[in-house]
């Protein structure tokens, strides 16, 4: 619990904080919200909420909270917001129990959910200049389900083409699925698979794995003789 | 108004616990057809392991292969790590993983049976690589420069209580440590943290295990010293845990969340500086609650107690240096004043009288007290030893007092020809008696001053050298109260040749010696170090009043051995942790039972020691 209401009229004048609280009405040397309230607070990750700025203040007992009207999202930007309670003397649980993550879509709306990300990619060579691409897919916590794993490829080129999958794998659930490439030729290869759901709206992943394809099998040891060294 | 109810319950599809997500990798790439049985926590002599079971229904793209052909997909030695799956962006959706445990295949267990073909694998923690080690030779720098290892040599630090250390550390392999030295006068002792930090650094290739820095290990260890430590033979974990159970310590391996780097750590701890976790159980009639019980099942077996163990801890015999006066032991009626009759080539029966005038004693058993001999009472230790002593016969050892070469005098014998008005060293040839304190004048013929002083009866002998005495250096620790009413059991740790007491006595005619024309004396008191021995040993051998076998409702990947366990004011006190402050729970072995979804801890407690 911390009871930082203290430093924001007291010590540091009428803030934001401090108008929101209710502080400023007693100068900032008593704690006014008797029944306690709730306060909003945002940041671009969990890691980084900037508990400095309180974005609202409502009852303890009030079931909504809203950002105020200044606040911008950008779209497609991710915001995670963080609703904490104070209690009537003021002090402030350190918890992260009440979250949720919001992105805006151009249209001012709640973007779409997606998929899940992949997770732990791996690939290899298998037999006769082929790849294959094995991962594993967790349903954590995801808000949409996945219809399909799309593989993309870059060819050889260098530029993946999300435009034009390699392959769907079906979503069978939570576990491991994988994807054998046809026979390529020697060279570098760029991967990467993304999680679509049923409406198309995939999981926007970057994440990439380079490949080389080696042709040829390596090249036979034969030992012509033996010396005592 | 309506005297209907209607009762409502909430949607529920999800499970309130929900199965363990782990994923297992084969060098680093998923494997599906793994399933984790199990995965045990432990430390010495077992440590960890994971048993997997093949279930090649798992990888759907990939046909099932049987028991003979297995170790072609999973060949021993190969890197298996399992981790454990989690929510990273909470509260967004996203899958990381930490892992778990980590090790490499050391078995196959196959089994083909009605149920048919079943397939598990055993991997095993770092511990299985050091099992196969073998610790012998010693790697020393020569004063000349070059390090050579000598095979032959036996890895023993500080041998005979003497240092044998680099004075610093030397650069071989890739890390700098402290190895053996072959120049006496260029060597220092051996800490505990330098003999784990050689065994570690000489033994393992850089970069297969991350191992603690010196300064780690030298906090550990307490900067203490070793007193004779010899691991030749012994493979690298049983060496391992001869030095660490020296000073009280444990070591386990443990996965490294670091994606760079060594896969495993070697964690060398203090059991009593572990972390703490909380295994409650709510009151009877209380609504159950998830969040305030984590004990499923709880097996209990409490011995007697209070008893209190008290630990005798027993080193070496004091030896003392002093001067001694020695008595003439022959028989005086057996005196004569022919100077032929007294040499062995000159008298063909020199044996009848071989010890007149040749054999002086101290007469410390008092056997030339009484007829014929009449030389006075039995010599009195008292000034000597501080502890008591029985009449009994002893013998001499070298004095401790030693010359500018920091060699011994060894038995330092002086005669007096004026009935010890002077004396001087004795320049001719004596035998030291093993059965009692004495000497034999061994030249073939007495010197003229000797046998002229002889004939006067103003010969005196004296002679400076060690004696042991009866007790030992000793120590007692004890884990509880002694003398109150609950019993006392002792326990004896005997620890002779390591634990050492040696000392000049004041009535050594050395002991004044200050002027810089003798060399240190080879005095030593090793009380401080038995006690921190036995006082080591004391705590990692006290007795366990308690053993709890604990499961717990849901798998926990959290509990370690080692960790110190509490219980909440609001749980029930199963584990007599609030009543009991005098002593602490710690869980010895943790079971992660993946078919159960549940997780065996064995908790023990034991008395602190004080």
């Amino acid at each position: 619990m911390e009871t930082k209401w203290y430093k924001d009229a007291l010590y540091n004048g009428m803030t934001a904080n401090a108008f929101k609280l209710g502080t400023v009405l007693t100068l900032g040397w008593f704690w006014v919200r008797v029944d306690g309230c709730r306060v909003l607070y945002r940041g671009g990750s969990m890691d980084s909420i900037d508990f400095e700025n309180i974005l609202a203040v409502v009852a303890g007992d009030a079931a909504e909270i809203s950002p105020p009207e200044y606040v911008e999202h950008g779209s497609g930007v991710t915001y995670f917001y963080v609703v904490r309670c104070v209690n009537m003397c003021g002090d402030e649980e350190q918890t992260f129990g009440c979250a949720v993550m919001v992105v805006m879509d151009g249209g001012g709306e709640l973007a779409a959910c997606e998929p899940n990300d992949i997770f732990m990619m791996k690939a290899e060579q298998s037999a006769g200049a082929r790849v294959r691409l094995a991962w594993s897919y967790f349903p954590i916590e995801q808000h949409v389900e996945p219809a399909f794993f799309r593989v993309y490829s870059d060819g050889g080129t260098g530029d993946i083409d999300y435009e034009n999958a390699l392959a769907a794998i079906k979503y069978r659930g939570r576990g491991y699925y994988s994807y054998e490439s046809g026979t390529l030729d020697t060279g570098r290869y760029l991967f990467a698979v993304r999680a679509e759901d049923a409406a198309g709206m995939d999981d926007g992943s970057a994440r990439r794995l380079e490949v080389t394809v080696d042709g040829g099998s390596p090249p036979v040891i034969e030992i012509l003789g033996v010396e005592a060294i | 108004m309506s005297n209907r109810v209607d009762f409502f319950q909430a949607e529920q599809n999800r499970l309130a616990l929900a199965s363990a997500v782990v994923v297992v990798q084969v060098d680093g790439v998923l494997c599906p057809s793994l399933v984790p049985i199990e995965i045990v926590r432990a430390d010495w002599p077992e440590f960890s392991r994971a048993r997997l079971a093949y279930n090649p229904a798992g990888d759907a793209e990939v046909e099932p292969t049987c028991i003979e052909d297995i170790e072609t997909l999973f060949a021993t030695g190969r890197n298996v790590c399992i981790r454990q799956v989690y929510n990273k962006l909470a509260p967004a959706g996203g899958a990381e993983s930490i892992p778990v445990f980590v090790g490499q295949i050391e078995g196959i267990e196959g089994r083909l049976g009605l149920e048919g073909e079943r397939v598990e694998i055993i991997a095993r923690d770092f511990s299985a690589n050091l099992r196969r080690v073998r610790v012998y030779g010693r790697r020393v720098k020569d004063a000349a420069g070059p390090i050579l290892h000598l095979c032959g040599d036996r890895c023993c630090f500080n041998e005979d209580g003497r240092p044998n250390a680099t004075k610093s550390a030397v650069g071989n392999n890739g890390s700098d440590y402290t190895l053996f030295s072959l120049c006496p006068t260029e060597s220092k002792f051996w800490t505990y943290a330098e003999v784990i930090d050689y065994l570690l650094c000489e033994y393992l290739p850089a970069g297969q295990l991350l191992r603690p820095t010196i300064e780690q290990l030298r906090s550990l260890t307490e900067q203490r010293t070793v007193h004779e430590l010899d691991v030749t033979g012994l493979n690298l974990l049983e060496a391992l845990q001869r030095c660490c159970e020296e000073v009280g310590l444990r070591f386990k391996f443990v996965p490294r969340i670091v994606p760079t780097g060594p896969k495993e750590a070697i964690d060398i701890y203090r059991p009593s500086f572990a972390k703490s976790i909380e295994l409650n159980c709510q009151p009877k009639g209380e609504q159950f609650s998830i969040s305030k019980t984590n004990i499923a099942t709880i097996s209990i077996k409490r011995n007697r107690w209070p008893v209190t163990r008290r630990y005798v801890g027993l080193g070496d015999l004091k030896l003392y240096e002093a001067t001694f006066n020695l008595v003439k032991a022959w028989n005086p009626a057996d005196e004569d004043t022919d100077y032929d009759k007294f040499s062995p080539k000159t008298n063909a029966d020199f044996y009848k009288v071989r010890n007149v005038y040749r054999k002086w004693c101290l007469n410390e058993a008092g056997d030339y007290s009484s007829e014929p001999y009449n030389r006075g009472a039995a010599f009195d230790f008292s000034k000597i030893f501080e502890d008591d002593f029985v009449r009994r016969r002893r013998r001499f050892f070298p004095a401790l007092t030693r010359d500018k070469q920091s060699k011994s005098l060894g038995y330092y014998l002086q005669v007096s020809y004026d009935d010890g008005e002077h004396w001087w060293q004795y320049a001719y040839g004596f035998d030291n008696l093993t059965d009692e304190c004495g000497v034999w004048l061994s030249s073939p013929e007495l010197d003229s001053d000797t046998w002229l002083a002889a004939m006067d009866d103003t010969l005196r002998f004296g002679i400076t050298a060690s004696v042991v005495g009866d007790a030992r250096l000793s120590c007692v620790v004890a884990d509880g109260p002694v003398g109150s009413v609950s019993p006392v059991v002792e326990h004896i740790i005997s620890v002779p040749g390591r634990y050492k007491y040696r000392k000049v006595s004041s009535q050594s005619i050395f002991s004044v010696v200050s002027d810089g024309s003798m060399g240190g004396p080879d005095e030593t008191d090793d009380t401080a170090a038995l006690y921190e021995y036995v006082r080591t040993r004391a705590e990692g051998g006290s007795e366990v009043i308690e053993t709890a076998d604990v499961r717990t409702p849901y798998l926990v990947f959290g509990y370690d051995v080692a960790d110190l366990v509490r219980t909440s004011p609001e749980s029930r006190d199963l584990l007599s942790c609030g009543s009991d402050n005098r002593s602490i729970m710690r869980i010895v072995h943790v079971r992660m039972d993946f078919e159960k979804q549940c997780t065996d801890l064995r908790v023990v407690r034991r008395r602190k020691v004080v």
